[in-house]
């Protein structure tokens, strides 16, 4: 025992104290400093955000004045495939309307859905058969089609005298329509970021 | 590199200052500086430690030194002493503190104790009042002096001088007071005694007494040992029947040899004693470094805690205002769609909805049919054909084809002349182009017709030429 023997350093001022109190600081500082550092990013991503509602907000106004204004529009495509149906049950009407014998309708037929290059409607087109009937009458079916659905129209007229003696023809008319279909992959304008 | 420290060596009348370099395996004193100032004769009695502490910053900066710490060698009188018999087996200081406060007027929780082994194996017990020390030592620091050891005078004299000239029994004389220890390094009885002289006529008289009282009743004068004086006005002469008293005379120190070598002593052996320690324990040579990282690490804590709550009231309001964009968002997306909730995307959606109507609206559907290919409106083209024939032109349709490209007409007139002008009518529409009539003679009179129009661009191009 040849050395002094001396006490412990008290614990309320010893270096180790004093060294706890450095390390626990710097512990705290690492924590507060991640935290501000969180807060930060959380900050930045808010104002981000933010930002990106504010615009969105912007375009929604933009876009909500043109739809109310669209939506006061007559609409020239339909958004989807009328039910063959439908669209019978419309030209029998039209047919009614226009003064024409239901009998003198021969016959109907769909043809394939085409799409029309380089946008995005498809023409629905169905032919219609008739029997003996006089311009006057095909027009006046025409217009009576197209009023009740503006999106219906001919696109395609033949007529053959097959009496030359009686001024009325058999007619094969094709009427159409087209359906809104955008193409998957198709660049369209949303004006969003 | 050479080391510098400074002692302060505390004697009744007066505080010495050297400052020790290390030279080699040695310390030499380079300078010295001293402050008078009548010390208490205890710690215990009461004094001023800013008083004390100011007169030894004095002193401290006489000796032409700025010293970062300095060594306080505190005299044996302030301090309570015993010789605590051989330990039998290894003991920790907080165990050797129990048995010495038996011997202590005072709780051992007032003191700072530590244990210095004799030559015979006991240990040396001292103690200083914590309380007294540690405000002098507070009252130091605040004048930018750091004490990084606390020894005692005698003790330290004994360890020093028993590697100087073999004599570990050790007085030091003051004016006032006088100290003795023996027994520290060789085998002889240990004695540690502070005892006061001013009271005293005959000086010689009452060191002998001292002699004689406490280390030479069972040993004699001990073969080897010294005399430090450090009382200027204490002479060799007056001393010279205590000197003489042994068999062997002592080695007697002038005052300016004392102070040198308790000076140095304290410099090369602070081990030998240290009372800096326990509640006493200083915080590090470098505690006003760490003390100021302390400090600026809280800055930056506070500034960073300041910058967080910042960050975060302004978050906080940031998101007040995205929840008001997004109520308006909601309310927009309720007057378009008609419902209440506002599902994520919800502007894409809109803006969905307006492509949507374009392209069901004549806008989309204007562009739609802005092809290429030229399109005609066949029952709108066939009554401006029928508006703009001549009214002397009589003509019976056999067959009419069109299309939204093409027309083909088929009838009888009276005379080729008017298939002609039929095709000129035609041609005066600006969507069809008419090809020359195809006409035959009928053997019952008048002229069978053909007609191929083709519908063109804007531009006059026909979109077919097969025809």
């Amino acid at each position: 025992m040849d050395k002094p023997l001396t006490q412990a350093p008290d614990s309320t001022v010893g270096r180790r104290t004093h060294r706890r109190r450095i390390t626990l600081l710097a512990g705290l500082l690492a924590l507060v400093g991640l935290l501000c550092w969180s807060q930060w990013r959380a900050l930045a991503s808010t104002k981000d955000t933010y930002a990106t509602a504010l615009r969105q907000l912007d375009q929604m106004r933009i876009d909500k004045e043109r739809i109310e204004k669209l939506r006061r529009t007559p609409r020239t495509a339909t958004s989807r495939t009328r039910p063959n149906e439908e669209l019978l049950a419309q030209i029998e009407q039209s047919l009614e309307a226009a003064g024409i014998d239901r009998a003198k309708w021969h016959d109907s037929v769909p043809q394939p859905a085409v799409r029309l290059p380089r946008s995005d409607y498809k023409r629905m087109t169905t032919r219609l058969y008739f029997e003996a009937i006089t311009v006057k009458q095909l027009a006046a079916f025409a217009h009576h089609l197209q009023s009740s659905d503006p999106t219906l129209h001919v696109s395609a007229v033949n007529l053959t005298n097959r009496h030359t003696d009686r001024p009325d023809f058999d007619v094969d008319l094709a009427v159409s329509y087209l359906v809104y279909a955008p193409q998957e992959g198709r660049q369209t304008s949303h004006g969003l970021p | 590199m050479s080391r510098t420290t400074t002692v302060c060596l505390l004697t009744d009348e007066c505080i010495h200052a050297v400052t020790c370099e290390r030279r080699g395996r040695g310390w030499e004193a380079v300078a010295r500086s001293q402050q008078e100032l009548r010390l208490p004769d205890s710690l215990l009695v009461s004094h001023n430690p800013d008083e004390l502490a100011d007169a030894i910053a004095h002193a401290v900066n006489e000796s032409h030194t700025s010293p970062s710490s300095i060594t306080l060698v505190l005299p044996l009188q302030w301090c309570f002493t015993h010789v605590l018999a051989r330990p039998k087996k290894r003991v920790t200081a907080e165990a050797l503190a129990y048995e010495f406060e038996q011997y202590l007027p005072l709780p051992l929780e007032n003191l700072t104790c530590a244990f210095v082994p004799s030559g015979n194996g006991n240990m040396v017990g001292v103690g200083i009042p914590t309380t007294p020390m540690a405000e002098l030592i507070a009252a130091l620091s605040k004048r930018n002096i750091y004490v990084e050891h606390i020894t005692v005078d005698a003790i330290t004299a004994a360890h020093a001088l028993d590697s100087v000239n073999g004599s570990s029994s050790v007085m030091i004389l003051d004016a006032r007071w006088g100290r003795m220890v023996t027994g520290i390094k060789d085998p002889g009885r240990t004695v540690t005694a502070a005892f006061g002289l001013s009271e005293c006529d005959n000086l010689a008289a009452a060191v002998a007494q001292q002699l004689q009282h406490r280390a030479l009743s069972d040993g004699g004068i001990p073969p080897r040992w010294s005399v430090l004086c450090l009382a200027d006005t204490m002479s060799e002469s007056a001393l010279e029947p205590v000197l003489n008293n042994g068999e062997e005379r002592p080695c007697y120190f002038s005052p300016a040899e004392a102070v040198d070598t308790v000076a140095l002593a304290a410099a090369s052996v602070p081990q030998a004693l240290d009372l800096r320690t326990g509640p006493l324990a200083g915080e590090g040579r470098w505690s006003q470094v760490t003390r100021l990282a302390s400090q600026c690490m809280l800055c930056v804590l506070a500034l960073l805690l300041v910058l967080t709550g910042g960050v975060h009231i302004h978050k906080q309001s940031l998101d007040q205002q995205f929840t008001t964009v997004n109520t308006a968002q909601r309310e927009i997306y309720r007057e378009v769609f008609r419902t209440d909730t506002l599902p994520p995307g919800a502007a894409l959606r809109v803006a969905s909805e307006r492509i949507r109507l374009e392209g069901l609206t004549s806008v989309r559907g204007t562009v739609a049919t802005q092809s290429t290919e030229p399109t005609l409106q066949p029952l709108a083209t066939l009554r401006d054909i029928v508006a703009g024939l001549p009214t002397d032109v009589r003509v019976m349709l056999l067959d009419v084809r069109l299309d939204d490209k093409q027309l083909t007409i088929r009838g009888q007139t009276l005379k080729h002349r008017d298939a002609e002008r039929i095709v000129e009518t035609i041609n005066n529409l600006p969507e069809l182009v008419a090809h020359p009539p195809r006409t035959t003679r009928l053997r019952t009179g008048g002229v069978e017709f053909s007609v191929i129009a083709t519908g063109v661009r804007s531009n006059g191009q026909t979109s077919h030429t097969g025809s």
